[in-house]
């Protein structure tokens, strides 16, 4: 049995730390025994970007004939925000403040995923975000889809109308960042490097005008919304915000990438072209 | 002349270049030479997928024009034509080239 502990705090590093923590548990128990009981029940309070990670893993062992077994969250309410954003396994209907867990494999449609949640957001979601986070998310996902080799991937999001914020987390379980720098001969001093080169325009791809989603995503982030991103990918994890900013190796690995997302809604109408253009 | 409404192939938006890759391989099977690709209801394009078109496009065998593009899609179109040059120069100098 893996009992998951998760601390009861807001720092996304914190609790990711922990989730990716209990998920190599998992993957341990089910290589010793080929099947594991996961308790939940002292659960107190997850963050939206560890809901998915841990609805992810999850699902994945589900939709691999893994037998797995959940003590769900003795907190009621805990139990009843899982269910309400689709957890474990999604499904969940859209909500006014959220889009619940999303997941999507390699053989769908991810075009038509992505289109869903943001035909959704752009109904709940403060104006004067403009195309800033349909841009963010189309970069985003068709990054996952060229580059990631994943198998299984999840997004979700959630609106907090009064503060006008919006958090989106995606995460796909394909070959990390700095795995993917490796198969192309891309030089880099650790994996939280690796992780910068990429969000600073470096590209696997030959062409001289690749490279520019991720950095154009970034300046997007920083100077449009106001908002802060963090992204962990193998060993590496980073910040890039106003208030957060760090960039530490990982003890754990999260198999995959995990983006997750922070942004206000801006004072004026966000114009992209603003920053699309301009990059690198 | 065949007309294509885009909308009917992606949604309101259209995002990745794996889905534009596949609407090219789908449009050269296309009897007719000369094709117009409506973009009524198609609100955004992404970065990645405007240059997908662009280069799509231009290595066509098809004749290819295009209609009813909102500003939002025309701009990134019309950027991405141009990105050599601007890489080196200012947003406000690259309006002038759209």
């Amino acid at each position: 049995m893996v009992i998951f502990n998760i601390s009861n705090s807001d720092n996304i590093l914190v609790q990711i730390q922990d989730c990716i923590k209990s998920i190599n548990d998992i993957d341990l128990e089910i290589e010793n025994t080929k099947q594991c009981i996961v308790d939940l029940s002292g659960l107190t309070w997850l963050l939206p970007c560890s809901i998915l990670i841990l609805g992810n893993k999850i699902n994945e062992l589900f939709q691999n004939n893994i037998k797995i077994s959940i003590v769900p969250p003795s907190d009621d309410k805990v139990r009843q925000h899982l269910e309400k954003l689709g957890f474990p396994l999604g499904g969940a209907l859209k909500g006014d403040t959220y889009y619940p867990i999303t997941y999507f494999t390699a053989y769908d449609d991810i075009n038509k995923t992505v289109n869903d949640l943001i035909d959704h957001l752009k109904k709940q979601i403060h104006s004067n975000f403009g195309s800033g986070v349909t841009y963010l998310l189309s970069e985003l996902s068709d990054n996952i889809d060229i580059h990631s080799n994943f198998s299984h991937a999840a997004v979700m999001a959630q609106y907090f109308p009064k503060k006008n914020k919006l958090d989106l987390s995606i995460i796909d379980n394909g070959i990390s960042v700095p795995h993917n720098f490796e198969k192309h001969g891309i030089k880099f001093s650790d994996d939280c490097d690796a992780i910068k080169k990429a969000m600073s325009g470096t590209s696997t791809k030959k062409e001289a005008d690749r490279g520019f989603g991720l950095s154009s995503s970034k300046r997007i982030i920083l100077e449009g919304l106001n908002g802060e991103m963090f992204v962990f990918s193998r060993n590496g994890a980073i910040s890039i915000g106003q208030e957060t900013d760090f960039c530490e190796i990982q003890k754990d690995a999260v198999k995959g990438t995990l983006i997750n997302m922070r942004f206000k809604a801006p004072k004026e109408p966000l114009d992209i072209n603003n920053y699309t253009y301009l990059t690198m | 002349m065949k007309e294509i409404f885009l909308f009917n192939e992606f949604g309101h938006n259209i995002i990745t270049r794996r889905c534009m890759q596949d609407f090219f391989e789908k449009i050269s099977k296309h009897k007719e030479d000369k094709l117009v690709l409506n973009f009524s209801k198609i609100e955004f394009i992404s970065r990645s997928c405007a240059d997908e078109y662009i280069k799509s496009k231009n290595s066509s065998l098809k004749n290819i024009t295009e209609s009813n593009l909102n500003k939002n899609v025309s701009d990134m179109l019309s950027v991405i034509t141009h990105i050599p040059t601007l890489t080196k120069i200012g947003y406000n100098e690259c309006l002038e080239y759209s």
